[in-house]
């Protein structure tokens, strides 16, 4: 899982598609709780980088 | 040989003068363009006066006279002039003037100037004004510098003026006080004097060969006196300026009527410092304007984050809760399960039990008390049942099973 290099729509992509498995009743119960753990750290490494993209804007506009 | 009847050329002279003085007793009027003009060490002053061909700018002369104008009344006479018509005597100007027709033995014809009627030369400037105006917007250029877009940003700028113009130190004293940066270039120009416009016009010529290294051309002027304005309604300058190919920027300073060349420029003003305030102002705006577009930037920025960290929030929570109702479905399948279990569970061991229950009777039916009751006997010896023929005849005593009861029996042998 190339978890540091993932674009961030990518990201948001990858988190629908699971979304839309679960939605779609698609999902298999053994696969249940890895697609949960992989969804889930998605959404934290998305949240992480928003919250660079935020300081470095920050930075950038108090220059 | 005698020579025949003849004047010397003194008497000649004499006969000249004495007729034009007996044809021009009382001054007249004239009206004449200043071609030349000198004062020189003693004060007097000494003109070319010319008269062009109609109907042509740079005309040729048809009539030239040397004209002066003494010490005595010069002063009073330029000091008038200059402060009717906001113009000094100089070459260019046409006069309406005053004189008194000299010959000179030895210096030839001249006019003594004793007048000028200012009025004439206010007018004539006003009609070339007007002509000027006229010409420019019949041929189209009246406009063009108008239309020219001003760049958002003016700060490269080619200033056309005299280094020592305290006009244009002005200028740039006023845009060093706003603390901008500008990038100025100075193209040196005689700003007043019958050189003033060629030199104006050469100095456009040379910010023009370089036009992409400006954001527009400013002409300044210096302050204070208001005389030396006549270039500055010439068709030529004029005409220049209008179709100049950068926007112009006039502070010529002068507070009666707008020049032409103020008409035909970009954006005239009064002074060249009002002309840097001006270029000051426009920076402030610039700079006003970046501010609220970063800080709406940062605003956008910031309520943008929000909606994607929101958004992110969102798939959890969904996240969530689909993994919750997804496995308590699956649990509660497994308890149907669990239940249909039981049953099954409960339904096998009832069959289980009928199962046995028949089995019983079958076991029952074939019990040893039944079979006593049918009349058979069991025969025990010691306790254990005899089932042959050579254990009984080992024995003595029997017990005899019965279907009411044992008894005891002998054998004999």
């Amino acid at each position: 899982m190339a978890k540091k290099t993932i674009k961030y729509s990518d990201a948001i992509q990858e988190i629908e598609q699971i979304l839309e498995k679960f939605r779609n009743e698609q999902l298999d119960v053994d696969k249940l709780a890895s697609e949960v753990k992989r969804a889930s750290e998605l959404i934290t490494a998305c949240k992480k980088r928003l919250k660079e993209v935020e300081e470095e804007v920050a930075n950038i506009l108090e220059k | 040989m005698t020579p025949r009847a003849h004047l010397t050329l003194l008497e000649l002279q004499r006969k000249v003068k004495l007729t034009l003085s007996e044809q021009f007793a009382l001054p007249v009027w004239v009206s004449a363009e200043i071609s030349d003009l000198k004062v020189n060490y003693s004060g007097h002053c000494y003109l070319e006066l010319i008269e062009k061909e109609q109907k042509s700018d740079n005309g040729v002369p048809v009539a030239q006279a040397r004209a002066v104008i003494w010490r005595s009344a010069y002063a009073r006479i330029a000091a008038y002039f200059e402060a009717e018509t906001g113009q000094r005597l100089a070459p260019g100007i046409r006069i309406l003037a005053q004189v008194v027709v000299n010959y000179h033995e030895l210096y030839g014809f001249s006019l003594q100037i004793t007048a000028i009627d200012s009025a004439y030369t206010l007018g004539d400037m006003e009609q070339q004004r007007l002509e000027t105006i006229a010409r420019l917007q019949k041929e189209g250029a009246w406009e063009m510098n108008h239309t020219l877009e001003m760049p958002l940003l003016v700060q490269r700028i080619a200033v056309i003026s005299s280094a020592q113009a305290a006009g244009y130190q002005d200028f740039c004293k006023e845009l060093a006080r706003s603390g901008y940066h500008y990038r100025l270039t100075l193209f040196d120009a005689f700003m007043q004097g019958a050189a003033a416009e060629e030199s104006i016009i050469d100095a456009l010529g040379r910010v023009a060969e370089q036009q992409e290294a400006f954001d527009a051309v400013v002409i300044v002027r210096g302050g204070g006196s208001t005389s030396d304005l006549n270039c500055f309604n010439a068709y030529r300058l004029s005409s220049h300026v209008a179709q100049f190919p950068l926007p112009v920027l006039t502070g010529i300073g002068h507070d009666k009527d707008q020049s032409v060349v103020d008409l035909v420029a970009h954006t005239a003003l009064k002074t060249p410092t009002a002309v840097a305030g001006w270029l000051n102002e426009r920076m402030e705006r610039i700079e006003g304007w970046l501010e609220g577009a970063a800080q709406q930037l940062a605003e956008l920025t910031v309520s943008r984050m929000r909606e994607a960290e929101l958004r992110l929030e969102q798939r959890m929570s969904e996240l969530n809760r689909l993994a919750m109702e997804r496995t308590l479905r699956e649990q509660l399948l497994l308890e149907k399960f669990d239940e249909r279990l039981a049953e099954r569970l409960t339904q096998a061991l009832r069959n289980e039990q009928r199962r046995l229950e028949r089995a019983a009777e079958v076991v029952e039916s074939r019990s040893p008390q039944q079979i006593l009751q049918l009349g058979f006997a069991i025969l025990r010896a010691d306790g254990k049942a005899i089932s042959t023929t050579e254990t009984l005849k080992r024995q003595s005593t029997l017990q005899v099973e019965l279907a009411d009861g044992t008894t005891e029996i002998t054998l004999k042998q």
